[in-house]
């Protein structure tokens, strides 16, 4: 299957001291409907690894390509418009904008893309019903317990219906209740939208969820594991 | 230390470039997604947005008042100074009797934002008057300390008019006046009587150009004999005197005048109270480098808390960035946000300035003077200050990274440069 994302080369290195390479060398393809787990012990560059492939950083060498666009062409505005439109995210720690509610929050990429307002509304509905949260719609953050700030932002991944979405620990800050529900959320989104998934966590009993799961130690990736008969 | 000048450099040009209208249609377009972000923003933070907006209030106040106290000062100082001697036979005309009594003498013109002084003969039943005409509220008023003409004082009449013609001070005379609906009559006390002299403006009367003109023409067609009065047909003025709102439109005006009347004298400037109002003018101007001061005061203020503001939420800048806000986006967020403090606080500034300057007026010795242009100025100097505060905090946050916003990391004007990783200045 043709990838829609695909990293060759890639390599960062943060100018502290005389420079540490956080990610040596990563080389990765990812199809179109698949789920890949990065797993890997803290510090192996998973997170440096995805903020590369979600144009959040720019790499010190190699280049990546989704759907045919290099980065390395693209500006900073033209990186934005691509994670604006192609690229969903969901972080450790929510990071839901405080100061709307959940269904702004969910609404707020579709604004961006300058969508219809009643077109804004029913999709912000329709994904708010997907997630289970629509009885809690109005709320703000503060008033959102951290299983659900993460389905909101869940939503809010899916709202511009992107090529791809990222997630970086995704149930770094929940219990495990609220983390198996919130992975259960990806694979449904996973296997009914077919919708392309690239998870980054340190746990690797989530590797059950994955149809890939690439391996990351010490900057680089070590292995990339083809898994089949996943649960459904 | 080059690559800082080099982003800094960078970051003024971008100030600029945000003024573009290219640039301008952009942010306009993206107003609509943007505002509520900006507005509910302000909502949660609005005691800290408050006390920058009265923070910007009180600079605008303080410089209205100070700017009205000078200026009411220097003309205080002008009035002040010895009056000219009244250079008129006749203050007053009435057009509709032109001539005939001398009890309905008088002419007032309303001028623009400069007076010209015509000066003719005018026949009257005591023979041939030199007229002077002042406008409501015009400055000469003032500085020939003729501030009670007309009402409430009432007008005054050269003591031989009224002598010939039988009145005294508090009968009432009849002032023509050239108001929107043409030539109009209106009593007014004769207030006094004056001994006219002989001087540089005996008979004037006061009016701007066009109206002389028009009423040059209404004359000659009201009084159907060019003879009774200044008609179109009547002799050009034999002296005019004129001054601007500015010396830079004086030149341009008197040329004006003397293609108008070339046979005319043309006498400007020098008056008194002029070279007094000129005099306190250098007094002035110490004056604005502390009116520009206190907006510089006002500035830090919003500075302050815009980048506390966004010091305070980088994540969540971050975050819109991770999103697919670009550069720009951002960057108009947070100028919104200050925009909607600056609007606040320059409306609390200008009404409340406005109404404090009344009441010092009322209650000071010396009187205070409220300009239109200062009340333009300030309103300008408050955009421009909460601009330039707003400015370096939103760029800050511009040419930042979403990683190094969403990981909280110090901002730097050039967040890749190598000055940047050095951290000597401390970032932000």
């Amino acid at each position: 299957m043709e990838p829609i994302l695909r990293a060759e080369g890639l390599g960062r290195r943060f100018p502290v001291g005389d420079g540490v390479w956080a990610l040596k060398k990563a080389s990765l393809s990812v199809p179109a409907g698949r789920f890949v787990l990065v797993a890997g012990p803290s510090g192996c560059g998973k997170t440096t690894l995805l903020n590369l492939l979600g144009g959040l950083d720019r790499p010190t060498r190699g280049d990546v390509e989704l759907r045919g666009v290099r980065y390395s062409t693209l500006d900073e505005s033209g990186l934005a418009r691509l994670r604006r439109t192609e690229i969903g995210f969901v972080f450790q720690f929510f990071n839901l904008l405080s100061d709307l509610t959940a269904e702004e929050n969910v609404a707020l990429p579709m604004r961006m893309t300058h969508m219809p307002r009643d077109e804004v509304a029913a999709r912000t509905a329709m994904l708010l019903e997907a997630v289970g949260m629509s009885h809690r719609a109005r709320h703000t953050p503060y008033e959102l317990s951290g299983g659900e700030q993460q389905r909101v932002a869940v939503a809010r991944a899916l709202a511009n219906d992107p090529t791809i979405i990222l997630a970086d620990e995704p149930t770094g800050n929940l219990d495990s209740k609220n983390s198996t529900e919130v992975m259960d959320l990806f694979r449904r989104f996973n296997r009914e939208r077919k919708q392309t998934f690239v998870v980054v966590s340190h746990d690797p009993a989530f590797a059950e969820y994955a149809d890939v799961v690439v391996w990351m130690q010490d900057g680089e990736i070590t292995s990339v594991e083809e898994r089949e008969g996943r649960p459904s | 230390m080059i690559d800082f000048i080099v982003a800094l450099w960078g970051g003024v040009k971008n100030l600029f470039y945000s003024l573009h209208p290219r640039q301008l249609r952009r942010f306009a377009a993206e107003l609509p997604v943007l505002t509520p972000l900006a507005v509910r923003s302000v909502r949660r933070r609005l005691p800290r947005y408050l006390m920058v907006g009265v923070s910007l209030g009180a600079g605008i106040i303080i410089f209205l008042v100070l700017s009205a106290s000078f200026r009411g000062s220097a003309v205080d100082l002008a009035g002040r100074t010895s009056p000219m001697d009244l250079p008129a036979d006749i203050v007053v005309l009435d057009i509709a009797d032109w001539g005939r009594a001398a009890g309905d003498l008088g002419w007032v013109g309303a001028a623009g934002s400069y007076e010209v002084f015509d000066s003719w003969e005018a026949p009257t039943s005591v023979g041939l008057r030199r007229v002077l005409g002042l406008p409501e509220g015009g400055r000469l008023l003032g500085w020939l300390g003729l501030d009670h003409l007309p009402p409430p004082g009432g007008v005054l009449l050269a003591a031989d008019v009224a002598a010939a013609a039988g009145l005294r001070p508090g009968d009432t005379v009849l002032v023509g006046r050239v108001g929107r609906d043409g030539f109009t009559g209106r009593g007014y006390r004769l207030a006094g009587l004056h001994e006219a002299r002989d001087s540089l403006f005996r008979g004037t009367l006061v009016m701007s150009l066009e109206e002389l003109l028009e009423l040059r023409a209404a004359l000659g067609a009201a009084s159907g004999s060019p003879a009774g009065g200044p008609g179109a047909d009547s002799p050009q003025p034999t002296a005019l005197a004129a001054w601007a709102g500015s010396e830079g439109t004086l030149p341009r005006m008197l040329e004006r005048v003397k293609g108008l009347f070339p046979d005319a004298t043309i006498w400007w400037a020098a008056l008194p109270g002029d070279q007094a109002y000129r005099a306190v003018g250098g007094f002035l101007a110490p004056g604005r480098l502390v009116l520009a001061l206190v907006f510089v005061l006002a500035g830090l203020g919003v500075f302050n808390v815009m980048l506390l503001s966004l010091l305070g939420r980088k994540a969540q800048l971050g975050v819109l960035k991770a999103l697919g806000s670009d550069d720009d986006e951002v960057f108009l967020l947070l100028f919104l946000e200050g925009g909607f403090m600056a609007l606040g606080g320059s409306a609390l500034g200008l009404t409340g300035g406005a109404f404090l300057v009344r009441v010092f007026d009322r209650v000071s010795e010396l009187p205070l003077l409220l300009t239109p242009s200062a009340l333009v100025w300030a309103a300008a100097l408050g955009v421009v200050s909460f601009y330039l505060a707003s400015w370096f905090p939103a760029t800050l946050c511009r040419r930042a990274s979403p990683i190094q916003l969403m990981a909280e990391r110090r901002l730097y004007l050039d967040p890749r440069s190598t000055c940047a990783q050095c951290g000597r200045c401390g970032g932000f």
